[in-house]
């Protein structure tokens, strides 16, 4: 078995760093079910990962393998809808979150909006970083 | 976008499959095309007029559609 590039290797090195450290939890903290759990799915990216690096694919070149053009094309139009999807979503859930917090004062509620609120901002970034590099590069 | 895909298929005796197996495209590509509701890289326009032995411009009708085109752009003003 071997692997046939460095990005590879990586992935394999950090799901086994995540699998070591979901194994000390759960020792560490007194044997609880979600820890184990944590321990099955570590288990889990570990083997994917060992399996892709020994057929040198990634997740985005199995399905992309046998794509022509139009593939490529509606995979960029559903991307771009399905983040407009979550956008809205999100935005929803936000300002709900906030008149919720309003009226019970509860203020878990403030928590959730701004966490949600936090994941618009970190998209609209990432959407800026990449629009960026695509401008530069194509 | 409209084309004469179908009107050459048909005229040369192919199947869908068969064309989208000489283009390197997926039969489901082809359907679109046909239908005109994808329009294709250049290099895929290029390799259907090849395969039907005529040009891009006939084949994608590009002086028809430009005037269209102008026309849609006209009435947008």
């Amino acid at each position: 078995m071997k692997t046939k590039n460095k990005r590879n290797l990586i992935n394999i090195i950090l799901s086994i760093i995540l699998l070591i450290a979901s194994s000390y939890v759960y020792i560490a903290k007194g044997y609880e079910i979600k820890y184990l759990i944590s321990i099955i799915l570590a288990f889990g990216l570990v083997a994917i990962n060992i399996f892709l690096a020994t057929k040198n694919v990634g997740f985005k070149n199995i399905s992309f393998e046998n794509a022509d053009e139009r593939d490529l094309y509606i995979a960029m139009k559903s991307a771009q809808s399905t983040l407009k999807f979550i956008n809205d979503i999100c935005l929803v859930f936000v300002f709900s979150f906030l008149i919720l917090y309003g009226v019970t004062n509860n203020f878990i509620f403030m928590v959730m909006g701004l966490t949600l609120f936090a994941l618009i901002v970190i998209m609209f970034i990432t959407l800026l970083i990449t629009q960026s590099y695509y401008e530069k590069n194509y | 976008m409209k084309n004469k895909v179908r009107e050459y298929r048909l005229k040369k005796g192919m199947t869908q499959q068969q064309l989208a197996d000489a283009v390197h495209v997926s039969t489901r590509t082809i359907i679109s095309l046909e239908q005109g509701k994808y329009n294709p890289s250049i290099m895929l326009a290029y390799r259907l007029a090849v395969e039907f032995g005529t040009t891009i411009e006939d084949l994608y009708c590009l002086e028809e559609n430009k005037k269209e085109e102008d026309k849609r752009y006209e009435n947008k003003k």
